[in-house]
């Protein structure tokens, strides 16, 4: 094959993927989850997910009424963006830290999960902190949906958060423009961030974690409402059919 | 125009019935399914497909699409007017639509279309009775001599079972609770006793008291849903809940016309839920935004809704499929310990979740909860792509 016919067969293959598998899969997800939103439903949902984000706001669109509780958490603050994004369309939120979660998932009715990778035993990889969303929510029965595209189902087995992480630079004191300072008895204020003046302190950011497949209610994907124990069935069907050998 | 098209075979009374709505624009899928759903040996679901092929049997329509649509409107008339108990129901039906879309290969010859679905349908509702002792030889395996098995409600699938072994010369006890509101238990007590099976009806809420006594238990379902769980009879939840507290094993006995895509989050997220039941009664008016939407972030997670009057009519002793068999006894006992107006505020099914269910046994074989739910989703997925 010509080089020049090479490439764009691959593009065409990248922008079909690219169609299908996420923009139109969302678009899947969207109905999927709306139905399950009832009015007057408490909604919890985690730091930042493009498509939660988008379910919340195209059910509220399509006029039903519920309210949301933003949990977020340091450094990254990434529920903000989202909590901008609701409060614009008119849904009424409540902000909060992850460390507020015990005291308001009495009433909350559903949490909504975004997900970075999901493994063949159903565990889900997600920002760090959704593990103690779902775990909190699991505890008070209260049902924890994940919603995800099925691109990022992995073959791969993970047991525990440490094994395949992601740690994060601590924010350079010098150069972020919010600075968060705590101030000890001298009066001398310091950079909780900064680590540089105590060699016995290293600050640990890890991106992301893993939360175990008994922690989760029902995954949310373009192919239907699936149980977690269940999810390793899409790892055959998928690449069979499409033929596009592009699992990770 | 094509010779008229073969009607489905029935007893000579039925055969009038059905006789009698030759004009297909006036056809009633209702009264078709009523009139199925009066012989004993046929499920709801197995009906209601019957109802849908009969609807094919007599209609003029000459295309598949529109076949399609007239199809999918029967079918969400027939949920509509039983959603009270329309989760085996609606199974019934979803199993019929996925069978006739896969046939593909009949081109143009409509009519040998429509006969095939008729002839497919009346060969499925005569090996009902097949597939449960398909199903019957497998629980028998699991059934020791000198067992004490409990059961919930009436269950066709797990009557035959009980029977089946007995006949095999196994020597079984069964405990049936009541079930109310509508008493079904009665009538698993009714056969199982006319068999020799010493049986004895113990009170809904005597289930944690004899659960010691018991060996397993074993229920039928209306329907099994995507999560691995089931939808039974009101009742059946708590039964396998505390059963799971003595560490007894929970059998599920279901045909697999019962499963179906649904995923209930929670009891209150089944089709068959509204918001009357578990209502409570309020002197105050109720919200004035809208339907049933309250203001947005309203503490409570699943609040009541406030009524003030009881406008909805007693779905329970509405549409009674099994009429009170022995009348002293069910008169006497299930008549009206409860106001009729509370009553109406009763569920009739409930949700099992799969963590209280040990096996299912299918005619496609022994199921885990997980493993049935991996079968629902491969075949969902291979009806997608095909």
């Amino acid at each position: 094959m010509p080089e020049q016919d090479a490439k764009d067969h691959l593009c065409e293959q990248i922008d079909t993927y690219i169609s299908h598998r996420i923009v139109l899969a969302d678009s899947v997800i969207e109905e999927y989850a709306m139905a399950k939103i009832q009015n007057g439903a408490v909604i919890m949902t985690y730091a930042r997910s493009s498509v939660v984000e988008r379910v919340l706001i195209a059910a509220w669109t399509r006029g039903k009424r519920f309210s949301v509780k933003v949990v977020d958490s340091r450094p990254m603050l990434e529920g903000k963006n989202m909590l901008a994004q609701f409060v614009k369309v008119g849904i009424p939120c409540t902000y909060l830290l992850i460390n507020g979660v015990g005291s308001v998932i009495a009433e909350v009715s559903m949490v909504f999960l975004g997900a970075h990778a999901i493994n063949s035993n159903g565990s889900v990889y997600s920002r760090a902190g959704t593990a103690l969303v779902a775990m909190l929510a699991k505890e008070h029965s209260v049902p924890v949906l994940v919603l995800s595209e099925t691109y990022k189902y992995s073959n791969n087995i993970q047991l525990d958060s440490f094994t395949k992480n992601e740690l994060a630079p601590i924010p350079d004191p010098r150069t972020s423009s919010r600075r968060i300072t705590t101030r000890d008895r001298l009066g001398n204020e310091t950079d909780v961030d900064d680590d540089t003046r105590n060699p016995n302190l290293q600050s640990i950011n890890p991106l992301y974690d893993l939360t175990p497949h008994t922690h989760i209610t029902v995954l949310v994907t373009e192919v239907g409402l699936i149980p977690p124990s269940a999810i390793s069935t899409l790892a055959g069907l998928r690449d069979k059919d499409k033929g596009m050998q592009l699992s990770v | 125009m094509a010779q008229p098209p073969p009607l489905l075979m029935l007893s000579n009374d039925q055969t009038d019935a059905i006789k009698f709505q030759k004009d297909a624009s006036k056809f009633d899928v209702i009264s078709a399914y009523k009139t199925f759903v009066n012989d004993p040996d046929i499920s709801m679901p197995v009906a209601a497909m019957q109802s849908l092929s009969e609807l094919i049997a007599q209609t003029e329509i000459a295309t598949m699409f529109e076949l399609m649509e007239a199809v999918k409107d029967a079918a969400t008339k027939l949920k509509r007017h039983y959603s009270h108990n329309s989760v085996s129901l609606s199974a019934g039906c979803d199993v019929f639509y996925q069978f006739i879309s896969s046939l593909r290969d009949f081109g143009q010859d409509f009519e040998g279309f429509k006969s095939h679905i008729i002839a497919a349908v009346r060969e499925y509702a005569q090996n009902t009775k097949q597939v449960k002792d398909t199903i019957a030889d497998n629980v028998d395996a699991f059934i020791k001599d000198d067992s004490v098995i409990l059961t919930h409600g009436y269950s066709r699938v797990v009557v035959n079972a009980f029977l089946l072994s007995h006949r095999k010369g196994r020597r079984i006890s069964v405990y049936v609770t009541e079930t109310r509101p509508r008493g079904l238990g009665m009538r698993t007590h009714e056969l199982l006793t006319k068999a020799g099976i010493p049986c004895t009806i113990i009170l809904d809420s005597a289930v944690a008291y004899a659960m010691d006594k018991v060996d397993m238990i074993m229920v039928g379902c209306e329907a099994v849903v995507e999560s691995g769980g089931i939808v039974n009879a009101v009742g059946s939840c708590q039964m396998a809940m505390i059963a799971k507290a003595f560490n007894k094993p929970v059998h599920v006995l279901a045909e697999s016309y019962k499963w179906t895509r649904l995923f209930p989050l929670s009891q209150y997220d089944l089709p068959t839920h509204n918001d009357h039941i578990l209502s409570f009664d309020l002197v105050s008016t109720p919200p004035t935004s809208g339907s049933n939407s309250p203001l947005p972030g309203t503490p409570r997670r699943h609040h009541p809704v406030l009524r003030t009057t009881d406008s909805i009519p007693n779905l329970l002793f509405a549409a009674q499929r099994h009429p009170p068999l022995d009348t002293t006894m069910s008169t006497n006992s299930m008549s009206n310990v409860m106001p009729v107006g509370q009553a109406g505020r009763n569920p009739e099914v409930d949700y099992t979740p799969p963590e209280y269910i040990t096996l299912l046994f299918t005619d496609a074989g022994i199921l885990t909860p997980e493993g049935i739910s991996s079968y629902l989703v491969t075949m969902s997925l291979r009806s997608e792509s095909s």
